[in-house]
C-alpha cells in the first residue's frame, strides 16, 4: 500500500516534470510545443554524455542552460515568424521534433541508460523505496512551489500575468513583450532539458523516448489550463490514476486509463465552462 | 522641435485604411483635443502614433526624433504614455501592481502627486483592479499614464463613464502633468470636461482632420456642428 | 473569328482540365496506370505496396487540407486496420477474414474517430486539441500492441502468408484500382456541396456557424470519414507488407502520413498521394548512411514547407492550374421571394443580463424589435451594441433573462440553431470564406444549412438568389468575380459580398454590425435600399450604425444603448429630440 501510493506521486512528480515547461509555453504564448518530447531526450543526452566529464548533478546544470538556449534560438528562428498561426506552430514543433530525432538518430546510439547518482532504497513505513525516486518527487514539488512563487509575489511574475491576460495593453506600459515571449520559451525549453536530465536514469535513453513524456505532459497541461496552478490537481488526477492502475494491472493498461481519464474530465470540464 | 508631431499621417486595419493625412503637433505644456464622432477614427489615429498599426504614411516626431516604425514598448520607455480607452487595466491584478508594471524608473514621485488628485485609489491599493467601479478604473488609468509619462500623454477618453461630479478631479490632474511639461493629447467626446481644459482643438470626420485651431468662444459651436446628430 | 476565339481556351476544349478535382486525381491516375511499362518489376511492387500510404496521406488531406483538422495520430487508425485484417486472416479462411478485417477494422477506426471527436470539437476548444489528442491516441496505441504480445505478436507483428497475387503487374493494378476507387471517390466528396462547406468550415469554422451549419458535425463527419479510409489503407498495407507490426501505429508512422501529405501538398488529395509515392520511392533507392541524411533532409524540407510552401509539391501546378481553370461559374437564377414572415415582434428580451468577469456589458429591462421594420442601434463605443448583436446571434452562451426570438426562446441554443431559425448576422469586420471563391461564398450564404445525402455527391451548378441581392452583388462587380477566391476582394467588396451572404438566405431576421464602415456615401444608399427592401418584404432589420444621416434615411425606430442600458426607444424624430440622446452625442449639458 505504501509502496503504491509512492509510486503514485513518483508518477505524479513525472508529470509535473514533463509538464512544467510545456505549461510555461503554452500559458504564456498559445503555442504547443510538439518537440518538447525531444528538448526533453536532448536533456536526457547532455546527461549521458556530462557523465563522463563532471559530477551528475552538474551535468543537469548544463543540460538546463544548454536546452534553454537552443530554445531561445529556436524561438527567434522559427515560432516568431508564426505567431498567430496557431497550426503552425504545431507543425513546425512537430517538424522540429522529427528534425531533432533524426539527426541524434543519425549517430546511431543505440539505447543507452544511466545510473541516478544514489539509488540506495530507504526505507519509509515498512517498505523499501528508492533514494532517487523520493528525490524526484521532492524535486516536482519544490519546482512546483518555486514556480507558483515566482508567478504569484516576484515582479517577473506579475510581468507575465500581465503579458498573459493583455499583450496590447503590457506593450502599452512599456514591457517588452517579444523578449518575454523569447525568454518564456527558452524557460520551457530549459524545464525540459532539466527533466529529462533528471529522469534520464530512470528511463532506456533513445532517441525516441521523448514521445512517452509528451504524452503526460500534453495531458496535463491541457487539463491544467492556462495557469501554472492547474499543473498540481491535474498532474494528480493523472498519476493517481495512473499508480492505480499501474498497481492492479500494468504500465500500458495504467497509460490507456490515463489518457481515458483525461478525455472524461476534459469533457466534464468543457460542459461545466459552458454554464 | 519639441513635443509630440504627427506628419501625414495614414493608417488602417490591414487593406482598410481608416486615417488619412492627419497632421498635428503638441508642444511641451500644451494640451490638445481631438472631437469626432463615432467610428471617424480617433483611436485608429491614436493606435498608429503608439506603433500598435502600420502606418501607411507619413510620420510621428518625438522631441524632432522620429518615432514611427519603432515597436509600441519602445515608443513606452521613450516616454510616451498611453491610455487606451477600453479595459486598459490588469483587472486580476492589484491595483498596486498595475502601477507598478507600468513604473519607468525607479522614481515614484510623479505617482504620489497623482494619487494625491485621485485619494480614492489610494485606499484601493490592495484591491484587484477588475472589482473597481468604472469611473475608478479610468483614475487608475490616469493615475498610471500621467505619472509615467515623461514627454507626452495621450489619453483615450479617459471620462467615458466617469460621474459629472468627479471631472474636476480629471481636469486637476490633467492640468497638473501639463504644468510639467508634459505634451497632452485627449480624445474626447466629452466638451464640457476637454474645451476648458484644451488650448487647441481638432475635430475628425471620416478619417481626416476637417476642423482645426486654437480654442476660443466660438470654438464649441463649430465642434458641435459636426457632433451633433 | 475573332469573336469566336475570344471565348476559347485549351481548358474549356478538354473539360475535365477545368476543375481540378477531376484534372488532378485523373492526372495522377493516368500516369500510374502507365508505371509498370516505365519501371522494372522490383520496382513496380515496391510502388504498388505504397499505395495504402497514398491513401492514407489523401484521407489526410481531406481532413487536414480540406477541413482544417491538423490530425497527428492516423498511425493509429491505419494501425487498427493492418492488425484487424491479420487478425481476421490469421483465424478464419481467407476471404471472409478479409472481410472481416475490413468490417472491424474500419468499424474500429470510426469508433475511435468518433470519440476523439467528441472530445476535441467544440466552440471552446482549441484548434490544436485535436492535434494533441490524436497525437496522444497513436502513442497509446503502440503501447497497446507491443504490450499484449499473445493479440499482436508484440515486437514482431503479425505475419500473413501472401493473399494477393503472385504476379507483381496484378497485384500492382489490385493495389492501383482499391486507390483509384479511393481516391475518386474523397474527390467526389471534396467536390461536392459538402466540400463547399467544409471548405468554409477550415476557412473559419466560428463564421460558418452562424449560416446555421453545426460545425462541429461536419468536423466529427470528416474525421470519422478520414479514419475509415486510412484503416482501409492499413488493410491494404497488411495483404502488401505481409505482416501488421507495431512501427505501422504509432507516432514515427503518424509523423511519416504528415509528412508526406505536407510535402506532396494538402490542400489537393492527389497531391498528397504523390508525396506518398514520391517520397517512399526515393527512399527505396537510398540505403545506408544516404538514408539517413534523407530523413534529416526530409525533416528540413517539412520545416520549410510549413514556414514557406503550404501547398508543398502541388505549388507550381496550383499556379499554372489557376491560370488553366475555367470552373463553370454558378448559375444565378432569381428566387421567388417568400413573403410568409410574420408579423409582430421578431424579438422580445427581458431583464438580459451579459458580464464579461466583472464588466457588465449589457444589463437591459426590456428591449424589442419588429417584423417588417429597420431597427437601428446606436451608442457610444463599449455602450453594448455589439454586445445585443452577438446575443441575438446566439454567440453569448453565459447570459441572463428571457429572450423570445421568432416566437422561440433562444437562451442555451447553439448558434447554428439560432441562425436556423432565420436569424443572420453581418460581422462588423467583413468576414467571408477567404480561400473560397465569391461563387462559393454566395452559395453558403443562400443554400439551406441542412445536409441531406444528396449534398455529399452533388455539386449545384445553379443557385436561387433573391433578385434585389443579385442585383447588388452586380453594381458592385462581383457578379464579375465570381470566380475570384474572396479573399483576393478589395474591403468595400467584401462587405458586399457578407452582405449579399446574409440577405441570400432570405432570412426573417438580420443582424448587421456596422456594414456600412468605411463606405462611401453612395455605396451606403446601395446597402440602405436594400435593407428597406428587405424590410418592406416582411423581414426585421437590425443595424448597427454610428452614421446618423445615414439611419434617418432608413430606420423606422431606433434603440439607443449606452454603458450596456437601453435609454432611449423610439422613431427617429423622437430618439433625437431625446434629451439624454443629445448629452451623450454632445457631452454633458451640450
Amino acid at each position: 500500500m505504501t509502496i503504491t501510493i509512492l509510486n503514485s506521486f513518483f508518477g505524479v512528480a513525472v508529470l509535473i516534470l514533463s509538464a512544467a515547461g510545456l505549461v510555461v509555453v503554452f500559458g504564456l504564448m498559445k503555442v504547443v510545443n510538439f518537440a518538447h518530447g525531444e528538448a526533453m531526450m536532448l536533456g536526457a543526452y547532455v546527461a549521458l554524455i556530462a557523465r563522463d566529464w563532471m559530477p551528475f548533478w552538474l551535468g543537469i546544470v548544463v543540460a538546463g542552460i544548454g536546452i534553454g538556449v537552443l530554445g531561445v534560438v529556436i524561438e527567434r528562428l522559427l515560432i516568431r515568424r508564426l505567431y498567430r498561426r496557431i497550426l503552425d506552430t504545431i507543425l513546425a514543433t512537430w517538424g522540429l521534433g522529427l528534425l531533432i530525432r533524426e539527426l541524434i538518430g543519425a549517430f546511431d546510439p543505440g539505447y543507452s541508460s544511466l545510473d541516478a547518482p544514489f539509488d540506495a532504497p530507504v526505507s519509509i513505513l515498512g517498505s523499501d523505496f528508492s533514494a532517487y525516486r523520493l528525490f524526484i518527487i521532492a524535486f516536482a514539488a519544490v519546482l512546483l512551489t518555486a514556480m507558483w512563487v515566482i508567478e504569484r509575489f516576484t515582479s517577473l511574475g506579475k510581468t507575465v500575468r500581465a503579458v498573459i491576460s493583455d499583450p496590447d495593453l503590457a506593450r502599452g506600459i512599456g514591457i517588452n513583450v517579444d523578449r518575454v515571449y523569447a525568454l518564456s520559451f527558452g524557460t520551457g525549453w530549459l524545464l525540459a532539458g532539466v527533466a529529462g536530465a533528471l529522469l534520464a536514469p530512470m528511463v532506456t535513453i533513445a532517441p525516441t523516448m521523448g514521445g512517452n513524456f509528451l504524452v503526460g505532459g500534453f495531458l496535463t497541461t491541457i487539463l491544467a489550463g492556462p495557469t501554472l496552478l492547474g499543473i498540481g490537481p491535474a498532474a494528480g488526477l493523472l498519476g493517481g490514476t495512473g499508480g492505480i492502475f499501474a498497481t492492479i494491472a500494468d504500465a500500458t493498461t495504467a497509460s490507456i486509463a490515463v489518457l481515458v481519464v483525461a478525455m472524461i474530465a476534459m469533457k466534464i470540464k468543457d460542459s461545466r465552462s459552458g454554464r | 522641435m519639441t513635443g509630440l508631431e504627427v506628419e501625414h499621417l495614414g493608417t488602417g486595419y490591414g487593406t482598410t485604411q481608416v486615417v488619412t493625412d492627419v497632421s498635428l503637433s503638441v508642444e511641451p505644456g500644451q494640451i490638445v483635443a481631438i472631437f469626432g464622432r463615432n467610428g471617424v477614427g480617433k483611436t485608429t489615429l491614436l493606435r498608429g502614433i503608439m506603433g500598435y498599426l502600420p502606418l501607411s504614411c507619413g510620420r510621428v516626431l518625438l522631441d524632432g526624433e522620429p518615432i514611427s516604425g519603432k515597436r509600441t514598448h519602445v515608443i513606452v520607455r521613450a516616454g510616451v504614455g498611453y491610455a487606451a480607452q477600453e479595459r486598459s487595466i490588469f483587472s486580476d491584478l492589484t491595483v498596486e501592481t498595475n502601477l507598478k508594471l507600468a513604473r519607468q524608473g525607479g522614481d515614484n514621485r510623479e505617482e504620489e502627486a497623482m494619487l494625491n488628485c485621485f485619494p480614492r485609489i489610494r485606499e484601493r491599493m490592495t484591491q484587484k483592479a477588475g472589482t473597481l467601479s468604472g469611473g475608478e478604473q479610468k483614475m487608475l488609468i490616469a493615475v498610471r499614464t500621467l505619472a509615467n509619462a515623461s514627454r507626452v500623454a495621450i489619453l483615450d477618453e479617459i471620462v467615458e463613464g466617469v460621474q459629472p461630479g468627479l471631472l474636476g478631479m480629471f481636469q486637476e490632474a490633467v492640468r497638473r502633468a501639463s504644468s510639467r511639461g508634459l505634451s497632452i493629447l485627449l480624445v474626447e467626446q466629452h466638451l464640457n470636461y476637454a474645451l476648458p481644459l484644451a488650448h487647441d482643438f481638432i475635430v475628425m470626420s471620416s478619417g481626416r482632420v476637417v476642423e482645426a485651431g486654437p480654442v476660443t468662444g466660438s470654438s464649441r459651436e463649430q465642434i458641435e456642428r459636426h457632433l451633433v446628430l | 473569328m475573332k469573336n469566336a476565339l475570344n471565348g476559347w481556351s485549351f481548358a474549356s476544349a478538354v473539360p475535365i482540365l477545368n476543375s481540378p478535382w477531376w484534372r488532378d486525381p485523373v492526372c495522377l491516375l493516368i500516369i500510374l496506370a502507365a508505371c509498370p511499362f516505365l519501371l522494372d518489376s522490383y520496382r513496380v511492387s515496391s510502388l504498388a505496396s505504397y499505395f495504402p500510404y497514398a491513401m492514407a496521406a489523401s484521407a489526410l488531406a481531406l481532413v487536414w487540407g480540406y477541413c482544417g483538422i491538423l490530425a497527428l495520430g492516423q498511425a493509429a487508425f491505419f494501425g487498427l486496420g493492418a492488425y484487424a485484417a491479420a487478425k481476421g486472416i490469421e483465424s478464419y479462411p481467407v476471404a471472409p477474414g478479409l472481410v472481416a478485417g475490413i468490417f472491424i477494422g474500419c468499424a474500429a477506426a470510426g469508433a475511435l474517430a468518433w470519440i476523439l471527436a467528441r472530445v476535441s470539437f467544440g466552440v471552446r476548444a482549441g484548434a490544436f486539441l485535436i492535434s494533441v489528442m490524436t497525437f496522444c491516441t497513436a502513442v497509446a496505441f503502440e503501447q497497446l500492441a507491443l504490450k499484449f504480445t499473445s493479440v499482436t505478436g508484440g515486437q514482431n507483428g503479425i505475419p500473413l502468408d501472401r493473399v494477393l497475387p503472385k504476379d507483381p503487374l496484378l497485384s500492382y493494378y489490385i493495389g492501383f484500382v482499391v486507390f483509384a476507387m479511393l481516391l475518386l471517390g474523397m474527390a467526389v466528396i471534396t467536390r461536392s456541396n459538402l466540400g463547399r462547406v467544409i471548405a468554409s468550415v477550415r476557412d473559419d469554422s466560428m463564421r460558418i456557424r452562424f449560416f446555421g451549419t453545426n460545425a462541429e458535425l461536419v468536423q466529427r463527419r470528416v474525421f470519422v470519414l478520414g479514419a475509415i479510409v486510412t484503416a482501409f489503407a492499413g488493410v491494404l498495407d497488411a495483404l502488401y507488407s505481409q505482416i501488421a507490426a507495431p512501427d505501422r501505429i504509432g507516432f514515427a508512422f503518424s509523423t511519416f502520413i504528415v509528412l508526406w501529405c505536407a510535402i506532396g501538398g494538402r490542400n489537393s488529395l492527389a497531391a498528397a498521394a504523390f508525396g506518398a509515392l514520391l517520397v517512399n520511392m526515393v527512399s527505396n533507392e537510398l540505403s545506408g548512411i544516404f538514408l539517413d541524411y534523407w530523413q534529416i533532409l526530409l525533416a528540413l524540407i517539412f520545416i520549410i514547407v510549413v514556414m514557406f510552401l503550404p501547398d508543398g509539391l502541388y505549388w507550381p501546378i496550383r499556379v499554372l492550374g489557376s491560370r488553366l481553370n475555367a470552373p463553370r461559374p454558378l448559375q444565378l437564377e432569381p428566387a421567388v421571394a417568400s413573403s410568409s414572415h410574420p408579423e409582430g415582434p421578431a424579438f422580445v428580451g427581458e431583464k438580459l443580463i451579459q458580464r464579461f468577469g466583472s464588466f457588465t456589458a449589457l444589463d437591459v429591462d426590456r428591449v424589442s424589435f419588429d417584423f417588417g421594420h429597420v431597427t437601428a442601434l446606436i451608442g457610444p463605443n463599449g455602450a453594448g451594441k455589439s454586445t445585443l448583436i452577438a446575443f441575438l446571434s446566439g454567440a453569448l452562451s453565459d447570459a441572463h433573462g428571457k429572450a423570445i426570438l421568432v416566437g422561440k426562446e433562444m437562451l442555451g441554443i447553439p448558434i447554428w440553431k439560432v441562425a436556423r431559425l432565420g436569424v443572420k448576422r453581418k460581422f462588423q469586420n467583413p468576414r467571408v470564406f477567404e480561400s473560397l471563391s465569391v461563387a462559393d461564398n454566395l452559395f453558403i450564404g443562400a443554400r439551406d444549412p441542412k445536409l441531406r445525402m444528396r449534398d455529399w455527391l452533388v455539386r449545384d451548378q445553379c443557385l436561387p438568389i433573391p433578385e434585389d441581392v443579385m442585383s447588388l452583388a452586380r453594381q458592385h462587380g462581383l457578379l464579375a468575380r465570381l470566380n475570384d477566391d474572396a479573399g483576393s476582394l478589395a474591403h468595400g467588396q467584401k462587405q458586399f459580398l457578407e452582405v449579399c451572404m446574409v440577405l441570400g438566405s432570405q432570412s426573417q431576421v438580420v443582424l448587421l454590425d456596422e456594414p456600412t464602415a468605411g463606405m462611401e456615401s453612395a455605396d451606403r444608399a446601395a446597402i440602405g435600399q436594400v435593407l428597406v427592401y428587405l424590410a418592406r418584404s416582411g423581414a426585421a432589420v437590425l443595424i448597427v450604425e454610428h452614421d446618423f444621416d445615414f439611419v434617418r434615411s432608413i430606420a423606422d425606430r431606433i434603440l439607443v444603448l449606452d454603458q450596456g442600458a437601453l435609454i432611449a426607444d423610439g422613431t427617429v424624430s423622437e430618439v433625437s429630440e431625446d434629451r439624454k440622446v443629445r448629452d451623450l452625442y454632445l457631452g454633458e449639458g451640450g
